[in-house]
């Protein structure tokens, strides 16, 4: 059964007609404001519309860790003036409340986790890049693509709806552990506040699922003459796999998060277990709160893949194009990808080593987690190997890319002691484990993803953003990166999710520290509002795209208008003759995919000497 | 739609790993005896997947009348399937199963509801069907074969797809209860 | 007003700024030459990373040394181990950290952009790839062997003479519980949980008291919590419909909001009443179901293990000797976490944990090392000595329990084999602290209990209680 079709005729038979065919109809521009722009079915609008929701998500919760950073900062400082816009969370001393520091830190967490590292990221540059990349009018099915961005917008309703509640959002943390959550008496937080977290997450997952099906079909389905599958760019591969991931994943979550909401709401007790709380013995028996956990991490942790494997499929064709060389190892690249995919569904339970698991099921675990620094591995010293002997343009996009890379490794590294049973028992839940987090998939996704927004800003707005701001915002937002979350490392021993840590003796002597890395968290947030405004003012004022090919890149997008209108091409798709990656080959800068392969070229992967025998060449040219 | 059968099957799988996980480490497990409804609905629903195939059979072979028969077989029984399960839930609530009390027991209202959900929906979408096959091809020329757009196939199989996979989960959540 | 002339002069300062890069941008277009311009930014910027890498190479060995105060020894004998597996895994990923970060810096400051060089086409070399999957496994391979040692040694079961103790946690505090002369700690069960038995402990007299304490008892003058809630329902209608006449009487907004307010906790409380009658009908309901003479009957020994239970406001624990931590909670998720042992353990409600640990340093001992660290000679506020003088181990709660998680303190103090058998000397078990202020049936000096299958149980349990007293003087 053909996926293209499959999807069409589910819009023919559940919706009225006036979805149909959008794909193929892209003379009429004659659209009205709202259809153009906000019930588009276009999959670059989509993609926009995503990027803008992600960045303003991106702003509250940056915005909610600047918040908390000040508290952790300057326990004692008297914060009143905060006063008109929180009101009563904040103390009578001036300080804010604990119950509010921990529904902070919990929305920072679930905002930036799936709203903007999730939907911002991967919901961005599947919709933009997947149907330009492989040679397509459209997605799949744009109705269902423009559903899934509906979903997701409901969704972020329905999160910040929830900041008004009188007892605040959800305070249990972004895992939303039972019976912390479960149970009302617990936390203000989880009075009213997860409930509203719950629907959200639930209707996030339907938004995951939705654009996910559509990413896989459009990548199998509709593919453009010659778009072999090995000669997809490398972005699309980490596209397609992570919404392979999301789409064997968040199930799971979506099954966690029902049974919480029936013991929340109708009295069952599949995570509670005798409970004493606020003085009253509940009724609830034989549940795990550790089932939970497990339910959680299944998706928990594949999520974290989710949010960077996107990034990494973005830096691949950066630092490609901006190096002027072939992605180093393609194949291995995908397949590192591949086992990545595989791998992060066995890892999950490495969250839980100190939960009282069984230690045997535990070393399993350990192992599994290391394994996958291997492939992750390949990927770096691939990444490596691209740049040597490149001829490497330094614009903002690359700059980003490189800073990705670098970040990945440092916050990479870090991974191999959490992932490590023994040395977990020390560290986790303290600092080490928020910094190592932050590097390698808070940071690090984020450089991604800038490094694409620099890098296809001019294909989806026809404008260039300020370069010089843009390098600003780089050299801004590396410093301060490194200077938060290194010296996080120092603290390890310092619990997390602690509004002050005064109470302790042996976790005072970090108050310096934290006070230093409170300045840097702020000034990093100032390094963003000025990227925003750059993206925003660059939107409409913004130097104008002249050319097609401003970077003289391989990949198809490129190919399009400068401007391109729904459907993407004006005449026929072009058809393609060979992989994303041929720079600098024989002699030409740069070779695109719709240009045949000349009567001796052999295309690449068709025997394993063209490449060395290439360097030879290049020897004797430079002497 | 086969992607789409991937996600519940893992919603479903994370269910019933749950239930096995949670069997193995609760002391006081109660163990029950499955309502009898519960065997009768899954004798309807193999019959109803089995008219569907049939319903889908004759369209594709164009007998539009033993399709509209097979159409509207398949549409009751799926009522009746769910019209079943509901009694069955009821059995359970007179054994004194219910959902507020033994884990066991919240976790097949939980299970079952979320199948009963799923063929809800494929009822609803069968209706939707059967209007179809009695509104669309009333001329003689719409029955010619290859009047009979690929589109319009193609949703009768999704259909027909689509409820074999509740068929065969309840078969499979049945046999999993039964077991267990 | 200063607040918003510093907000303008930023704002203004900002706007400069801005139009400075534009017209830098506008420049380079001007000058055309957009190859030069590349060439020139290229080099400015790899210039700059390749500066970033020696600071950030320099920063990183300097914080080592900055930073080596803040590390506290190591207190415990698997701590060690860890600590030994951190400092191995910390060479070969600082090695890798160091190595790939240079790499990567000097790379792009070698290979910028420079106007008519050509890049390599250089697209995989199998033998390369080889050679990078090839090593990271087996360096891993190494780390995982190590670990998992470590991991079995920790995790392995504990001697049998190890001193076994237990911490619950609950918002938001610890509870710790010794066994006592028996060596075996009490039952314990979350329905018989109230103020006089914090933990729940079972013996056949706190079955009682919460029965009483729950259904009321005339004889002893418990009114009972079931009876009050009944009676307080009774009450609330009329309450509120005297509130909502009051507010109708009043015609001007004096003071009606405030009487609103009340009418709303009022008619909140009279919607929550039935949950909570019923709850603890459920939970007497419960304990009668559990607590049957054939119970008894059955565990007639382990009855008797909580009387000499101590509960002590401190943990204490000898040095050099195995000691078992099971770990409990009563509400949410906790973590005991001992940051100076490398402890760490979730406090799972209905699932007990367990940790066991070797203390290696006394408290005393870990006050001479740190009295020659410079973070210790701080004299906090409001005291005279310097902090090393006064430190002591300290327990944490490391799993968000709620508002309180980061008060949930305790101590651990650690010392002499000699220093620990006195202290324990000088505890009571708990149940003296609570037997004479409390009204437990089973004490010889109440009055027999009204209820006839009640009246039985005193007989058995009063000698118990006297046990227990005898063992109290004992110590």
């Amino acid at each position: 059964m053909s996926q293209e079709t499959t999807i069409r005729e589910n819009l023919e038979t559940h919706i009225d007609e006036h979805a149909h065919d959008h794909g193929h109809d892209h003379h009429d521009h004659h659209q009205s404001f709202i259809s153009k722009y906000i019930f588009s079915t276009d999959h670059k609008v989509i993609a926009k519309q995503f990027l803008i929701t992600g960045i303003i998500w991106a702003i509250v919760g940056g915005g909610l860790s600047v918040l908390f950073r000040i508290q952790l900062g300057y326990p004692d400082a008297d914060l009143n003036w905060m006063r008109p816009f929180l009101g009563k969370w904040i103390t009578p001393e001036g300080h804010i409340a604990p119950e509010f520091y921990n529904a902070l830190i919990t929305m920072h967490g679930t905002i930036l986790v799936f709203f903007v590292l999730t939907a911002g990221l991967s919901g961005t540059f599947s919709n933009y890049l997947i149907p330009l990349m492989v040679g397509a009018r459209d997605m799949a099915s744009g109705f269902i693509n423009m559903l899934s961005y509906w979903f997701f917008f409901l969704s972020s309703v329905v999160m910040a709806a929830s900041f008004f509640l009188a007892t605040g959002p959800a305070s249990g943390g972004w895992t939303a552990y039972p019976p912390l959550n479960a149970l009302p008496q617990a936390a203000t937080g989880s009075v009213l506040g997860v409930d509203y977290w719950l629907l959200s997450i639930v209707l996030f997952i339907v938004s995951v699922l939705l654009g996910g099906l559509n990413y896989i079909t459009t990548v199998i389905n509709l593919r453009t003459r010659g778009m072999k599958m090995f000669r997809l760019p490398l972005p699309i591969w980490a596209f397609f796999l992570t919404a392979v991931i999301g789409l064997l994943s968040f199930p799971v979550l979506l099954s966690a998060g029902v049974l919480m909401l029936f013991d929340r709401n109708l009295g069952t007790s599949f995570y509670l277990d005798q409970i004493y709380i606020g003085g009253e013995a509940l009724a609830n028996a034989g549940g795990s709160p550790i089932l939970y956990q497990h339910l959680f991490w299944f998706l928990g942790h594949p999520e974290v893949y989710i949010i960077i494997l996107p990034a990494m499929g973005i830096v691949s064709e950066v630092l490609s194009v901006h190096s002027r060389k072939p992605i180093f190892g393609y194949t291995a690249m995908v397949y590192s990808l591949l086992a990545i995919t595989v791998l992060s569904f066995i890892v999950w339970a490495h969250h839980m080593f100190v939960t009282g698991m069984n230690p045997f099921i535990g070393s399993i675990f350990v192992i599994f987690t290391l394994i996958i620094a291997v492939p992750s591995a390949v990927k770096v010293f691939n990444w490596l190997t691209t740049l040597w002997r490149g001829n490497i343009k330094l614009n903002p996009a690359m700059l980003f890319a490189i800073g990705f890379v670098s970040l990945f490794i440092s916050g990479g590294v870090t991974g191999i002691f959490l992932g490590n049973s023994s040395i977990d028992v020390e560290l986790h839940d303290t600092y080490f484990v928020v910094a190592h987090f932050h590097l390698v998939m808070g940071v690090a996704a984020f450089f991604g993803m800038f490094a694409g927004v620099y890098h296809w800003f001019p294909k989806m707005f026809g404008r260039h953003l300020n370069s010089t701001l843009g390098y600003i915002h780089f050299w801004g937002t590396i410093i301060c990166a490194y200077l938060i979350f290194y010296p996080m490392h120092f603290e390890y021993m310092l619990p997390r999710r602690y509004p002050t840590h005064a109470g302790f003796d042996t976790f005072g002597m970090f108050a310096q520290l934290n006070e230093f890395i409170t300045i840097a968290a702020i000034a990093s947030f100032a390094f963003q509002l000025m990227f925003v405004f750059n993206f925003f003012y660059s939107i409409w004022y913004g130097r104008k795209l002249r050319v097609q090919n401003p970077y003289h890149a391989n990949t198809l997008e490129w190919t399009t208008p400068i401007r391109p209108g729904h459907g993407n091409w004006d005449g026929e798709i072009p058809t393609v003759y060979r992989w994303a990656y041929d720079y600098s080959k024989h002699g030409r800068d740069f070779i695109p995919q719709t240009e045949p392969l000349s009567a001796y070229e052999l295309e690449h992967g068709e025997h394993g000497d063209e490449s060395d025998s290439d360097i030879i060449q290049h020897e004797k040219h430079n002497g | 739609m086969w992607l789409a059968i991937v996600a519940m099957v893992m919603m479903f799988a994370a269910f019933t790993s749950a239930y096995v996980v949670k069997k193995a480490d609760v002391s006081n497990w109660l163990v029950f005896e499955l309502p009898v409804m519960f065997s009768y609905s899954a004798v309807i629903i193999v019959i109803s997947s089995i008219c569907m195939q049939l319903a889908y059979i004759t369209f594709r072979r164009n007998r539009i009348g033993l399709h509209r028969l097979f159409m509207v077989a398949t549409f009751f029984l799926g009522a009746t399937f769910l019209v079943l399960q509901v009694l069955g839930w009821q059995e359970l609530k007179a054994e004194g199963i219910l959902l507020k009390g033994n884990v066991a027991g919240s976790f097949l209202y939980v299970i079952s509801g979320a199948h009963f959900l799923h063929v809800a929906g494929g009822v609803i979408a069968l209706l939707v069907f059967v209007i179809l096959a009695f509104t669309r091809y009333n001329k003689p020329e719409d029955t010619l074969l290859e009047n009979i757009h690929p589109d319009k196939q193609i949703g009768v199989e999704l259909m027909a797809t689509y409820w074999h996979f509740v068929d065969v989960l309840w078969l499979y959540l049945f046999f999993f209860f039964q077991m267990s | 007003m200063t607040g918003w002339l510093i907000f303008i002069a930023v704002l203004l300062v900002l706007i400069v700024l801005f139009q400075v890069t534009r017209t830098l941008d506008l420049v380079s277009q001007l000058r055309g030459d957009d190859d030069r311009q590349l060439e020139q930014n290229t080099k400015l910027h790899a210039t700059g990373l390749f500066i970033f890498m020696v600071l950030g190479i320099i920063g990183f060995f300097w914080s080592f040394r900055h930073y080596s105060d803040t590390n506290i020894p190591v207190a415990s004998e698997h701590g060690v181990y860890i600590h030994n597996m951190f400092i191995a895994t910390l060479i070969v990923t600082g090695i890798v950290f160091v190595v790939c970060n240079v790499l990567l810096f000097v790379f792009v400051y070698m290979y910028r952009y420079r106007k008519g060089r050509q890049a390599v086409h250089f697209a995989h070399s199998n033998k390369l790839e080889f050679i990078w999957t090839v090593i990271p496994t087996i360096v891993l391979t190494g780390l995982v062997v190590f670990g998992l040692q470590a991991w079995t040694k920790i995790t392995g079961p504990s001697s049998n003479d190890a001193l076994v103790f237990e911490m619950t946690g609950q918002q938001f505090f610890w509870t710790s519980r010794y066994p006592g002369a028996d060596g075996k700690l009490g039952l314990r069960d979350y329905n018989l949980i109230c103020p006089e038995n914090p933990l729940g402990v079972v013996t056949k007299e706190y079955v009682e008291h919460r029965l009483n304490l729950l259904e009321g008892n005339a004889a002893l003058g418990v009114m009972g919590e079931i009876p009050s809630l009944q009676k307080r329902k009774e009450e609330l209608p009329a309450l509120i419909a005297n509130l909502e006449a009051e507010i109708a009487k009043r015609p001007n907004r004096y003071k009606k909001e405030e009487l609103e307010a009340e009418l709303e906790t009022l008619e909140d409380e009279l919607e929550d009443i039935d949950d909570k009658i019923k709850i603890r009908m459920l939970n007497v309901e419960r304990i009668k179901n559990k607590y049957t003479e054939d119970y008894y009957m059955a565990n007639s020994e382990a009855m008797t293990w909580g009387y000499d239970d101590i509960l002590p406001s401190q943990l204490h624990l000898p040095v050099n000797k195995e000691a078992l931590a099971k770990i409990t909670a009563l509400d949410v998720l906790h973590d005991f976490d001992v940051p100076h042992m490398k402890v760490k353990m979730d406090a799972v409600p209905g699932m007990p944990t367990s940790f066991k640990f070797t203390p290696t340093i006394t408290t005393a001992e870990m006050r001479q090392t740190l009295s020659s660290n410079p973070i210790w000679q701080k004299v906090k506020e409001g005291d005279t000595d310097p902090m090393w003088m006064n430190f002591n181990y300290e327990v944490a709660c490391a799993e968000l329990c709620g508002v309180g998680h980061s008060a949930m303190k305790y101590i651990l103090v650690v010392e002499t084999e000699a220093e620990y058998e006195a202290w324990l000397a000088a505890q009571t078990p708990y149940w003296n602290a609570v037997a004479s202020s409390l009204k437990i049936s089973g004490l010889s000096e109440l009055a027999p209990r009204p209820v006839v299958e009640e009246a039985a149980s005193d007989s058995t349990a009063a000698p118990a209680a006297a046990d227990t007293t005898a063992i109290a003087i004992n110590y």
